[in-house]
């Protein structure tokens, strides 16, 4: 498979106030693989990937300079709408953060929201083959009405990539998303990300090394706002380039 | 990179270690192995091959003390990169230490079952043989506790020497055999022939040991051919 850029980092800096938070990144994220980033808390990875869907945008503060590239696109263009952008990448967050609606209107929250179906029929195929991809289906189909706040920990997870899968995105960005799920859930979704990236380009911010390891292609290590080294992960995780990489990795600093 | 800090969670340091002092344990016991086997060349005593073989199955013993040690180590603390790599190299280390451990036991047997004392040239040369191995092992152990990659750099150049010694003191034997058709004497010839052969390959393990270090400190396998003396027996 011959490998495909999807985002292109160009010098990025960002800024929330007067501290700067990330310092001249540089960084290319492949279509069709699963990207991690990895590094002590604050190191700004989570800063990093919010600028993908500009969700910075929504925080007063923080400026930045540099690109960020989706398909050759400057996504920070004028002539690119913050919503739809928002469509073609989807986010997924540490803590489940379902809707107080049902697990059917959860789902259907996003394609109504911008109009993507025809008819009823056409709304219900997207919420079940949502929460097909999502591996979630056969556990909730009797419950489809039901809360969505109702539902196991690893299950709201999984409801929450399906609601991100619903509005079909090209691209899902995940933060910490197991750091709430026992290990049984945080299999599954280890499991449903290594079939999303079929379809998908997916990046997740992980404090595991074991699961940045488990299901990642390639592996960007961060430290205090910098892009330290990326690389293929068997190489970041055997033999890394930079003495503070492997510090890190074999937990001599925090 | 040599110089490493320690982990935040200072066990995983005494794991390291604890495993380190095994195989450097083990491989003095080898070490001191090889120095009886130098005694029982020489003199041919009885009493040293039994010391030889009374401390051969504490190399055994070792090898199986690594083996847990280090599978409890992966288990317990999900080593990556050079803390893998020490772990994954102690097994590897251990198991070319044993078999040094094997040969010597062998060497001994063999020498003690020899028909005649060897002529006193080739028996020189032998010992010589022997001690450059001891150097060598002796050189090994040293770049395995310093963690020294240019060391076990020089350990695996410097097998050559044994190569091209082991080729010397063959067709030494073999004019010998020429020389003298006996019998008693092919016999006990032929044996030396096996003893420089295992000695030879000795010298091989402790290559695999230098590369084995080289490959814990940097990373890096070495892809390089090994340098050899002359042709192969
Ligand atoms: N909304 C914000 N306002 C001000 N500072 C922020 C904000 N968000 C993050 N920061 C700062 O930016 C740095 C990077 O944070 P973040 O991207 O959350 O790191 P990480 O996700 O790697 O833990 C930190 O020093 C953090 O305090
Ligand atoms: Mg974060």
């Amino acid at each position: 498979m011959s490998e495909s850029l999807k985002i292109a980092v160009k010098n990025l800096n960002v800024f929330y106030g007067k501290k700067q938070a990330l310092f001249d990144i540089n960084l290319n994220i492949f279509s069709n693989e699963v990207t991690s980033l990895i590094g002590p808390s604050g190191c700004g990875k989570s800063t990093l990937i919010k600028c993908f869907n500009r969700m910075n945008d929504l925080v007063e503060i923080c400026k930045y300079d540099g690109e960020v590239l989706i398909d050759g696109k400057n996504i920070n263009d004028t002539s690119t709408d913050p919503v739809s952008l928002r469509t073609r990448v989807g986010m997924v967050f540490q803590k489940p953060n379902p809707f107080p609606k049902s697990v059917y209107d959860n789902i259907a929250y996003g394609p109504k929201l911008h109009g993507m179906y025809k008819n009823k029929d056409d709304l219900d195929e997207i919420v079940v083959s949502s929460l097909q991809k999502a591996g979630l289906f056969n556990e909730v189909k009797d419950r489809l009405f039901e809360p969505g706040t109702g539902l196991s920990g690893g299950q709201q997870q999984r409801l929450c990539i399906a609601r991100a899968l619903a509005v079909n995105p090209e691209i899902i960005l995940m933060d910490e998303p197991c750091s709430a799920l026992d290990p049984i859930a945080t299999a599954k979704i280890e499991e449903l990300i290594e079939e999303l990236k079929e379809k998908y380009t997916i990046v997740i911010v992980t404090h595991s090394m074991q699961q940045a390891a488990r299901v990642s292609n390639r592996t960007a290590y961060m430290h205090m706002g910098e892009l330290v080294e990326t690389g293929l992960t068997k190489n970041i995780f055997s033999n890394p380039e930079h003495a503070k990489t492997q510090d890190y990795i074999t937990g001599r600093i925090g | 990179m040599s110089e490493q800090s320690g982990h935040i969670v200072s066990s995983f340091d005494d794991d390291i270690a604890s495993i380190r002092r095994s195989v450097t344990k083990m491989a003095t016991l080898v070490e001191e192995q090889y120095k009886l086997l130098h005694h029982i060349i020489d003199t041919g005593s009885a009493s040293t091959v039994e010391d030889v073989l009374e401390n051969e199955p504490k190399l055994d013993e070792f090898d199986g003390k690594i083996r847990d040690q280090v599978i409890t180590f992966i288990t317990l603390r999900s080593p990556m990169a050079i803390d893998l790599r020490e772990g994954l190299t102690a097994l590897k280390i251990s198991t070319d230490l044993e078999r040094l451990g094997d040969y010597c036991k062998n060497i001994s047997l063999r020498i003690q079952a020899l028909e005649e004392i060897p002529p006193a040239e080739i028996k020189n040369e032998i010992l010589r043989m022997t001690v450059m191995v001891q150097g060598q092992l002796k050189r090994v152990i040293d770049a395995y506790v310093t963690k020294n990659k240019d060391k076990a750099l020089e350990v695996r150049n410097a097998d050559a020497a044994i190569d091209q010694h082991y080729q010397m003191i063959y067709n030494q034997i073999i004019e010998d055999i020429k020389s003298k058709p006996n019998k008693i004497k092919t016999l006990a010839n032929t044996k030396l022939l096996f003893t420089i052969k295992t000695i030879e390959r000795a010298g091989d393990h402790i290559t695999n040991i230098a590369e084995e270090i080289f490959y814990t400190v940097t990373g890096e396998i070495l892809t390089t051919p090994r340098p050899k003396g002359e042709s192969e027996q």
